[in-house]
């Protein structure tokens, strides 16, 4: 590798670029005014769109007291009861079935209000006429014995009575009244209201709570459903609780109680509108951080991947189609140096476009505020991150960007056009949009776990350091930035992979025909699985469980049965037919040589001795070190909890359990993962990464993180196993052992444990085995030396492999 | 000098299975020799030229080029010769003098000696005249004369030309031959693809007349013609092929 190289190609491509109007517009001109042009359009739309005031239909008004009445002279709410709320509360327009005097004489008969008015009234008579009826209903089953009343709150298969069927009625049409009804809530005072008042403020007897008589309160009346009317309500029942508060008040100063006798016990709003006793703390740049938090990582992340898009199309594609890979790669450059130029060039322009759109936006941002916007200086956006939060922005950014280039670089390598090039790339764009916006989620927070996960954990960690920048945010960056940077160190080797192929730098222009394909699927059947059958294999197998797994749990899990019994059998039929007929299927189907590909040989007998013996040594130390790693995982679903309870709970015998929890995955697994995935990736003769892929599919297929991982460790181990053998029989042997532990340890008691001969290397606690020092020091040594030494032997018999 | 021995390149074609695109070619060419490889299209000419510029890994046999191993020494291989297909072509946003002297730096070139070389070639090809232009300005003849002064520009000892002068007009393939035929006075080893039997005439010391991957024979022309005992070469190239296809059942000339 020569540097001098890369920087030649880097520099080329840059200029290249540069050169490019169409990369030049999308990069640097259109986020220059996209930003702008947003600012406007919003601008335009909150004028064209500014927000409507909320009717409101108030009926009996001439029934308020005159000396606090909550509605003016002039037909609007009191100012004094919105006061230390913002002005758009006040935004409410009142219909009062009395219109104010003055403007009563003048104006002429308006047909239109009349007909509100008396929708209003209709609805509201309506709406006495269900209170009645529920009244009624209620008496009644208040009347019937106590057995009888559950079975009317359960499900009740009696025939609704006469008063039941009308209150439907009713409901419907007092529903249909209001979809129709031109305003967006009523209130009604009842008739004698003001003396009801008077009474209320002068009398020293308590209010007759004993006997409430609903027709002498007022009725609200909206509908919660719909937006508009929600609104309104929440500002009218806000003027009505202050108006509600003075009376109590006026009633306590007349009847000379102390001030404190009936004042509310929680919030107190003063005279100003100020609350003495209800604090929000928040400061105008942790209002501004929060909107940057949604806002910002989202935008960063997609411009990002905008950034390494186009340019990436250009460099990998764009070169094939317009003929001028071949003169670079006939050129004294190394492949690996052309990638790495590329890569760098594509790096830069991912980087150069965010910082681009992000100036631009916090540009315009500004410039808008300067202009007096008034709503968004409230939000304070304008208020940009501090200059250390910027800086860890930029730092987060490089290995991001670096994880975008790289895939975009290898999936647009392995185009033959620009075209082709974009129908590669979107779906990587979905998938990255996908996890953006699980980010912005409040409920997702910076975990361990969640900090590792590719594009993920960067989002989180912007989010957190916007919103934050606490010192326990940092200790996620040392995580994050290391994930993310092994995330594109092994997208930028698959790049690089992708560039040492001759099939796919000389991709002949070949037309996809489905009927030749499968005719040469079937009857040109290969030796062994391709690498991209053996892909197809475990997303069959998964999709298969996605979309089977309910229907299984359904046809076995029958109510009645024995809950142990019927979740060992649902295991059962998930790895007889979820995992084993499928690969075997497509075995029987796609190969010719069933036996190499699946390995059915006979091994020696030392890898039948190392299957068995190998876990025992390695459990120890996956207990231990599951248990060390707990805090980084997220805690087991309820349902898998609950799985383990039914299995272990049951009183089925332990033969079934060993069938079902050993046996069965030891075989399905196994032929699936080491036969047919581990031979399909291992088909090129490159069994090291073979074993890494196959190990990494074995993890994910298990979902829940603690056993991918689990998994992931294991599936290392039997895919050397299977390569040095030649065999799928000590995989299986060793799978088995490893599973049929645990079921046997269920069985043992912690008595037995604790007197026998395992004392002093075996433990239980919390219901769980675990192991002393002692024996993890010599489980650790042994395996140490096991597979060091399965390292080092050579393979029993050669892999089977198909070099072209 | 370039040694060929057994070259095998083996394809797997979606549709037809493993196709075999070369099979057992073997041919030596030496310095201050033009080497013509004669063959009609889909022949693998292509592919042989492309695994002895070390884009494509021979699937058996040898081949050495300039002395150096194309699987073993790829980087040195291509270090030592200069190469131009139809498929190599000029890029669209890079004027001609950038074009040859990015090539000439990947080379390893010395500023100097680049500029010396540059004018050099710029000069004996005639090109003064579009030194600054677009790639994507140019004209076939132009682009044609950009490539084969980047093949020019570190003066290698071995030139590889796949089927240079298709596309161009009388003129400028008179030029291109004319300065093929410099180069073998300057004492460099070039190999020479084609399908047209004058331009072979005028400028081959040796041929290898190739079809469906194999060699048919090969030799120097009054040697091919004694062989056959046929005096016109085109005459001769359409015997030799359609005695070869109808031996080995493969589809009639005439499609």
């Amino acid at each position: 590798m020569t540097w001098r190289n890369v920087r030649l190609v880097l520099t080329r491509e840059v200029r290249d670029q540069f050169r490019d109007r169409r990369t030049m517009f999308m990069m640097l001109v259109l986020p220059l005014l996209l930003y702008p042009g947003i600012g406007v359009g919003i601008m335009q739309m909150t004028l064209i769109f500014s927000e409507q005031p909320r009717t409101v239909v108030v009926l009996g008004n001439q029934h308020l007291p005159a000396a606090q009445s909550p509605i003016t002279a002039s037909g609007a709410f009191d100012a004094r009861l919105f006061e230390g709320y913002s002005d758009s509360v006040r935004n409410l327009v009142l219909i009062a079935e009395t219109p104010p005097a003055e403007s009563a004489a003048a104006a002429p008969v308006d047909l239109k209000r009349t007909a509100l008015l008396e929708n209003a009234r209709e609805i509201v008579r309506l709406t006495a006429a269900i209170q009645a009826l529920e009244r009624r209903i209620e008496q009644a089953e208040a009347l019937l014995p106590p057995d009888e009343t559950d079975a009317i709150g359960g499900f009740d298969d009696d025939p609704p009575t006469p008063d039941e069927t009308q209150l439907k009625q009713l409901r419907d049409e007092l529903a249909a009244k209001f979809v129709a009804f031109d305003a967006d809530l009523i209130i009604a005072f009842p008739e004698e209201f003001d003396r009801l008042i008077d009474e209320f403020l002068a009398e020293p007897r308590p209010h007759d709570a004993a006997a409430p008589h609903l027709s002498a309160r007022p009725i609200v009346i909206y509908n919660s459903a719909n937006e508009r009317s929600q609104l309104a309500y929440n500002r009218v029942s806000k003027a009505l609780t202050f108006w509600e508060r003075e009376l109590l008040a006026t009633r306590e100063a007349n009847l000379s109680f102390p001030s404190t006798f009936i004042a509310p016990l929680f919030e107190r709003r003063q005279s100003d509108g100020t609350s003495r006793n209800v604090t929000d703390v928040a400061q105008a740049e942790q209002h501004s951080a929060n909107v940057w938090s949604r806002f910002f990582p989202t935008l960063l992340i997609l411009m990002t991947l905008t950034g390494a898009f186009y340019p990436s199309i250009d460099l990998g594609a764009g070169e094939k189609e317009r003929g001028t890979m071949e003169t670079l790669l006939i050129s004294p450059a190394a492949r690996s140096e052309i990638v790495l130029g590329k890569f760098l060039t594509i790096l830069l322009f991912s980087i150069l476009t965010a910082l681009v759109n992000i100036a631009s936006m916090g540009g315009s941002l500004f410039l808008f505020t300067l202009a007096g916007e008034a709503a968004m200086s409230r939000m304070g956006m304008v208020a940009l991150p501090s200059i250390g939060t910027l800086a860890m922005l930029g730092l987060t950014m490089v290995p991001l960007a670096g994880l975008f280039s790289a895939l975009s670089l290898a999936l647009a390598t392995f185009a033959r056009s620009t075209k082709e090039g974009q129908y590669y790339l979107t779906p990587m764009m979905l998938v990255v949009m996908g996890l953006t916006i699980v980010c912005m989620s409040p409920a997702v927070e910076l975990t361990p776990f969640n900090s590792v996960i590719p594009v993920m954990g960067i989002g989180l960690l912007l989010k957190n350091l916007i919103q934050s920048g606490q010192s326990d945010v940092l200790l996620y960056v040392v995580p994050v930035l290391l994930s993310s940077l092994g995330y594109s160190l092994l997208a930028l080797w698959w790049a690089n992979e992708q560039f040492h192929k001759e099939e796919v730098l000389f991709r002949e222009a070949e037309r996809f025909e489905l009927g030749l394909w499968f005719q040469h699927l079937f009857r040109e059947k290969e030796r062994l699985p391709s690498t991209g059958q053996a892909l197809f294999c475990f997303v069959a197998i998964m999709l298969l469980q996605f979309l089977l797994a309910g229907a299984i749990t359904n046809l076995l899990g029958a109510p009645g049965k024995d809950q142990g019994e019927s979740t060992l059998y649902i295991l059962l039929a998930h790895q007889l037919a979820l995992i084993a007929a499928p690969t075997l299927f497509m075995g029987l189907l796609l190969i010719s040589d069933f036996g190499r590909a699946f390995r059915i040989r006979m091994p020696s007998l030392r890898w039948w001795l190392m299957g068995a013996a190998l876990p025992f040594l390695l459990i120890p130390l996956a207990v231990e070190l599951q248990h060390s790693l707990q805090w980084f995982f997220p805690p087991a679903p309820e349902s898998v909890r609950r799985t383990m309870e039914a299995l272990t709970s049951g009183n089925s015998s332990v033969w079934a359990l060993f069938t079902v929890v050993a046996l069965a995955p030891a075989i399905c697994e196994e032929l699936a993962f080491r036969g047919f995935i581990l031979t399909g990736f291992a088909r090129h003769g490159r069994t090291r990464v073979a074993i890494v892929f196959s190990a990494l599919l074995f993890g994910m297929m298990h979902m829940i993180p603690q056993q991918v991982f689990n998994a992931f460790l294991m599936g290392l181990v039997l895919g050397l196993l299977a390569i040095r053998s030649g065999s799928l029989f000590p995989c299986i042997v060793f799978h088995l052992v490893n599973n049929a532990i645990p079921v046997l340890a269920s069985q043992l008691q912690p008595a037995t444990v604790e007197s026998g001969w395992m004392k002093g290397w075996i433990a239980i606690k919390d219901n769980q085995m675990r192991f002393t020092w002692l024996t993890l020091a010599l489980c650790g040594i042994s395996a140490a030396v096991a597979l060091g030494w399965m390292l080092r032997t050579p393979n029993e018999v050669d892999p089977p492999t198909e070099i072209p | 000098m370039i040694e060929v021995a057994g070259l095998t390149k083996t394809f797997r074609d979606f549709k037809r299975g493993p196709i075999v695109a070369l099979e057992d070619v073997s041919f030596v060419a030496r310095p201050g020799e033009i080497f013509g490889l004669l063959g009609p299209n889909g022949a693998g000419k292509t592919t042989c030229l492309r695994m002895l510029s070390t884009v494509l890994r021979p699937t058996a046999g040898t081949a050495r080029v300039a002395g150096y191993d194309v699987v073993a020494q790829p980087a040195q291989v291509r270090a030592h010769i200069g190469f131009m297909s139809g498929n190599t072509g000029v890029y669209d946003r890079m004027t001609a003098t950038e074009m040859v002297a990015y090539f000439g730096r990947l080379y390893g070139l010395d500023e100097d000696v680049l500029q010396r070389r540059l004018d050099e070639i710029f000069t004996t090809l005639q090109m003064n005249d579009f030194r600054e232009m677009l790639g994507s300005k140019m004209s076939t003849g132009m682009k044609q004369k950009v490539s084969i002064a980047r093949t020019l520009i570190h003066d290698p000892p071995v030139l590889i030309f796949d089927e240079p002068t298709s596309g161009l007009d009388v003129l400028v393939a008179r030029a291109v031959l004319d300065a093929i035929d410099l180069f073998r006075s300057q004492g460099k080893c070039v190999l020479f693809s084609t399908h047209i039997m004058r331009e072979v005439e005028r400028l081959c010391d040796r041929v290898a007349v190739i079809d469906c991957g194999r060699i048919l024979a090969q030799g120097t022309l009054v040697e091919l013609r004694e062989q056959f005992a046929q005096p016109d070469v085109e005459e001769l190239f359409y015997q030799l092929i359609a005695g070869n296809r109808a031996r080995t059942g493969t589809e009639a000339l005439e499609r």
